[in-house]
C-alpha cells in the first residue's frame, strides 16, 4: 500500500527556475526510503512540498490515498515533519509545546502522557521538559521535536535531515524508533547527507540532482556489490 | 475537543508571555530586562493616559462631552491602521515558525486568522487605554448610567479590530502583488513606504475638512468635523451612537462588521497563504557569482556594511525604521518644487507665519523625522541567534557598536543634509546659516544614533521569535523614541522663540553645546554597556 505517491511532482521559482522537475516515487508501509543529493539539489523543496507547506507548480502528491493539493488536513493528520533545524516556541518549556502539538491533534490526556513518558525517556530528555526551549541546545531541540512528531502516531513520518546535532545515542535511539514505525506499518522518508547511515538504515533510496531523480529503487537493485557513496558518485558525475 | 484557533492562538500567547518566562526561566539577567522593560512601558501607558485625560477634559470644559467617544474611535483608528499596516506582514505571514505550524493539521484560514487574534491581544492594551481614558473623562463630564462604561469596555474590542482588519487586507495586498515579482522585497518596502506615505497624508484630508466646516463657533466646528468624519468611517459614528445612548444598533453593527470582515479577509488570505509564503522564504538565486578582486575594510566598517545589507535586507526594519529618512527627504524635494510657504500654510492652516520666522526650527523639524527611529535601537538585539558571530571574532566594543553607529550615520546623515540644505534654500536662508543649520544637523544625527545604540544595548534582548518584536515594540525602540522626541519639540519651539532674543548663531552654538554633552554621556554609558554583553 502506497502511503506516499509523487506524481510527476515540478516547483517552479519565479517563472524560470526549476527546483523540482517531474519527480515520481513511491513509498510504500514498511519502507525507509532515503532520499540523497548535493545542497541545492531540491531534497527540502519536496520534502516541503510533502508535508504541505510549500505549494508546487504540477503534479499530484498522495499521501495515505490523500491529495495534498486538494485535502492537505487529512494528509497532515497522518503525517509527521521533523525540519532539518526545527523552530520551536523558544519561550515555552519543552512540555508545553508537546502538549500544544498533542493539542492540535486532539490527543487524550493519558495517551500523550505515556507517549510522551516513553520517547522522553527514551531519548533522555525527561527531566529538561520543564525547562524553556531557549534554554536547550540544538540536539535537545530536535528531540523535542521527534517527540512531538511521534506522539500522534503518524502512518508517514518526513523528515529532513533528522540526524545533524543528534548525540550517538539520541542517533541511534532515533533509528530504532523509525525500525518500530515501520514494523508497525507505517514509513519513513527522510534526506541526509550520511550516505554509510542511508545505506545500512533504508530499504529504498532516490538520488536527486538539479531537481531530477536520477536513480531510485530499492537499496539492492541501485547499489548491488558497491557501497551507497560509490554509487552515489558516479550517478552525480555521469548525469 | 478544543478549537484549533483557540489551541494555536493560546500558544502564541503564552510562547511570548511574560509570566509564562517569569515562571520557567532560571535566567535572572532576562527576568531583570524582562522587568526593566515593564518598568519602562508602564511609564509610557502613564503618559498616554495623562495625554488623553487632559485632552478629555478639554473637550468637556468646551462643551464637546459628546463628541469623545468618536475621537477616541478616530484616534484608535488612526493609530491602529498605520501601525498594523507597518507590522502585518511580518505577524502574518513568513514569520520563523511557518514550516512548523503548516505541518500540522491547521487549515491556512486558522493559522493566519490566529496569528492576527495574537497581534491584536498584544496590540489591544495600548487601545484600550486611550479609549478608556477617554471614557474616563467622557464619565467625570456626564456621569452617564453603568451600561454605557460596559458598552465603551466592550465596543473597544471591535473599534480596534476594524482598522487592523483593513491595515491586514492592504498588507495581503502588498505582499500578494509583490509575490508576482522576483525581487519581491523591493516592490514591498515600495509598496509599503507608499501605503505609509499616503496615510500619513490623510491628516491633510483630515484638516481639510476640519476648515471647510467654516463656522466661527470652534465647538460646532468641532461637533460638525467629527459627524463629517463619521460619514466617511462608519464605525466611529456607531461607537458614538452606541455609548451616548443614541442607537444601540450601531453596537451590533461594530461587532458584525468586525466578524465579518474577519471571516472575509481571511478567506482572502488563505487563498494564496501558500503562494506568497513560498515566494518570501525562497531567496532570489542567480548562480551566476564570479569571483573578483576583493576589497580590504576596516572592521569598524565591515560591520557597518553588515548593517546596512542587514537593514535593506529585511522589508520589516527597513520600511519601520526608514520611513523618517524617506519622509525627511521628500519634504525637501517638495519645498524645492511646492515652495517652503506654501507647505508651512498647509501644515499651520493659513496661519501669518513666514519660512523666514520658522527658519532656526528647520534642522529640529528634519531631525524629528530623521532621528525618530535610529537602527541603533534594535541592531544590538537584532544580532538574536547571529551574536556568536560578532562575540567570536577578535573585534573590540567599539569595532562593533562603532559599526552600528556609523551605519545609522551612512543612512541619517544623507536625508538629515539634503533635506536641511533643500529647505533653506527654499526659505532663502543665507550660506552661514545653512552651514550652520547642516553641522547642527550632524551633531543630532550623531546624538540620535549614540543615545539609539545605548538604549538598544541596555534593553538588549536577544531571545525574540520575531524580529517586529524588537524593532516596532522593543524596549530600547520606546525608551529612545519618546524622550528623544519630547526633547526635539522642545528644542524646536524654543529656537524659534531664542533666535528673536539672543540671535540664530547662538541658538545653533548652544544646541550643539548641548547635543555635544548628551552624546559624551550616552558614549559614555554605551562604553560601560557594552562591557556588561
Amino acid at each position: 500500500m502506497s502511503l506516499l505517491q509523487i506524481e510527476n511532482y515540478t516547483k517552479v521559482y519565479s517563472g524560470t527556475k526549476k527546483a523540482a522537475d517531474n519527480i515520481t516515487l513511491n513509498v510504500e508501509a514498511g519502507d525507509i526510503y532515503g532520499f540523497i543529493g548535493h545542497n541545492g539539489a531540491g531534497k527540502s523543496t519536496t520534502i516541503r512540498a510533502i508535508v504541505g507547506v510549500l505549494d508546487f507548480t504540477d503534479g499530484e502528491i498522495f499521501i495515505d490515498g490523500h491529495s495534498v493539493k486538494k485535502e492537505p488536513i487529512e494528509c497532515k493528520k497522518v503525517t509527521a515533519y521533523i525540519p532539518d533545524n526545527p523552530d520551536l516556541y523558544e519561550n515555552l518549556t519543552g512540555i508545553q509545546y508537546l502538549n500544544f502539538v498533542a493539542d492540535v491533534f486532539e490527543i487524550d490526556a493519558d495517551v500523550r502522557e505515556a507517549r510522551i513518558r516513553e520517547y522522553a525517556d527514551k531519548l533522555e530528555i525527561t527531566s529538561a521538559l520543564g525547562d524553556p526551549i531557549s534554554s536547550y541546545s540544538h540536539g535537545m531541540k530536535q528531540k523535542v521535536a521527534i517527540i512531538s512528531a511521534l506522539i500522534h502516531e503518524p502512518k508517514l513520518m518526513v523528515m529532513d535531515e533528522p540526524f545533524v546535532g543528534l548525540d550517538p545515542k539520541a542517533a541511534y535511539d532515533l533509528k530504532e524508533i523509525m525500525h518500530d514505525m515501520c514494523k508497525r506499518g507505517s514509513a519513513v522518508f527522510f534526506s541526509t547527507h550520511v550516505l554509510d547511515v542511508a545505506e545500512k538504515l533504508c530499504n529504498k533510496v532516490a538520488i536527486i540532482k538539479a531537481g531530477k531523480i536520477i536513480a531510485n529503487g530499492t537499496m539492492e537493485e541501485l547499489v548491488g556489490d558497491k557501497s551507497l557513496e560509490e554509487v552515489f558518485l558516479e550517478e552525480i558525475d555521469e548525469k | 475537543m478544543k478549537n484549533k484557533n483557540t489551541v494555536l492562538l493560546k500558544t502564541l500567547l503564552k510562547s511570548t508571555s511574560i509570566i509564562n518566562i517569569l515562571q520557567t526561566s532560571k535566567d535572572k539577567k532576562k527576568k531583570g530586562r524582562l522587568i526593566g522593560g515593564i518598568v519602562g512601558m508602564a511609564l509610557l501607558y502613564a503618559m498616554i493616559v495623562f495625554y488623553c485625560i487632559i485632552v478629555s477634559i478639554g473637550y468637556a470644559q468646551n462643551g464637546l462631552a459628546d463628541k469623545m467617544a468618536s475621537m477616541s474611535a478616530l484616534l484608535i483608528g488612526l493609530i491602529a491602521f498605520v501601525f498594523t499596516l507597518i507590522k502585518t506582514n511580518s505577524y502574518l505571514l513568513n514569520f520563523k515558525e511557518y514550516d512548523m505550524l503548516m505541518a500540522l493539521p491547521f487549515t491556512e484560514k486558522t493559522i493566519v486568522g490566529s496569528k492576527f487574534l495574537y497581534m491584536f491581544v498584544k496590540s489591544l492594551p495600548w487601545y484600550l487605554t486611550i479609549s478608556l481614558s477617554f471614557m474616563v473623562g467622557y464619565g467625570m463630564a456626564v456621569s452617564p448610567a453603568w451600561y454605557v462604561y460596559l458598552l465603551w469596555i466592550v465596543l473597544t474590542i471591535p473599534i480596534s479590530m476594524i482598522p487592523m482588519l483593513f491595515a491586514s487586507l492592504f498588507g495581503f495586498l502588498v505582499a500578494r502583488v509583490s509575490a508576482a515579482f522576483k525581487h519581491w522585497k523591493a516592490v514591498q518596502a515600495v509598496l509599503l513606504f507608499a501605503f505609509v506615505g499616503l496615510t500619513f497624508m490623510s491628516r491633510f484630508f483630515m484638516e481639510k475638512l476640519f476648515r471647510d466646516n467654516e463656522v466661527s463657533d470652534i465647538v460646532e466646528s468641532v461637533a460638525g468635523t467629527t459627524d463629517k468624519m463619521g460619514k466617511y468611517y462608519p464605525p466611529m459614528a456607531w461607537f458614538e451612537d452606541s455609548v451616548t445612548g443614541k442607537s444601540i444598533s450601531g453596537a451590533l453593527l461594530l461587532i458584525g462588521v468586525a466578524i465579518l470582515l474577519f471571516e472575509v479577509i481571511f478567506f482572502i488570505y488563505s487563498r494564496s497563504y501558500k503562494k506568497i509564503n513560498g515566494t518570501m522564504k525562497t531567496g532570489v538565486a542567480r548562480r551566476k557569482f564570479k569571483l573578483k578582486e576583493q576589497k580590504k575594510k576596516s572592521a569598524v566598517r565591515a560591520m557597518a556594511m553588515k548593517e546596512l545589507k542587514r537593514f535593506t535586507g529585511s522589508i520589516n526594519y527597513l520600511v519601520n525604521m526608514g520611513i523618517g529618512y524617506v519622509l525627511a527627504l521628500g519634504l525637501g524635494i517638495a519645498s524645492l518644487f511646492v515652495g517652503l510657504e506654501k507647505i508651512i500654510g498647509v501644515v499651520t492652516e493659513g496661519a501669518p507665519i513666514t519660512g523666514t520666522m520658522i527658519l532656526p526650527a528647520i534642522p529640529f523639524f528634519v531631525y524629528l523625522m530623521t532621528g525618530m527611529i535610529p537602527t541603533t535601537t534594535a541592531s544590538p538585539s537584532l544580532e538574536g541567534k547571529n551574536y556568536w558571530i560578532i562575540k567570536s571574532l577578535p573585534m573590540t566594543d567599539f569595532d562593533i557598536y562603532g559599526g552600528k553607529i556609523l551605519a545609522n550615520l551612512y543612512i541619517s546623515l544623507p536625508a538629515q543634509l539634503i533635506s536641511t540644505l533643500l529647505l533653506c534654500i527654499s526659505a532663502k536662508a543665507g550660506v552661514i546659516e545653512t552651514v550652520g543649520y547642516m553641522i547642527l544637523g550632524v551633531a543630532m544625527c550623531l546624538f540620535s544614533a549614540i543615545f539609539g545604540c545605548a538604549s538598544g544595548l541596555h534593553f538588549m534582548r536577544l531571545d525574540w521569535e520575531n524580529e517586529i518584536e524588537v524593532i516596532k515594540q522593543g524596549a530600547g525602540v520606546m525608551i529612545y523614541m519618546f524622550p528623544n522626541m519630547i526633547l526635539t519639540l522642545v528644542l524646536m519651539v524654543g529656537s524659534i522663540i531664542l533666535s528673536t532674543i539672543i540671535g540664530k548663531t547662538f541658538v545653533v552654538i548652544a544646541a550643539l553645546f548641548l547635543y555635544t554633552i548628551l552624546t559624551v554621556l550616552f558614549s559614555l554609558r554605551i562604553k560601560a554597556l557594552a562591557k556588561k554583553r
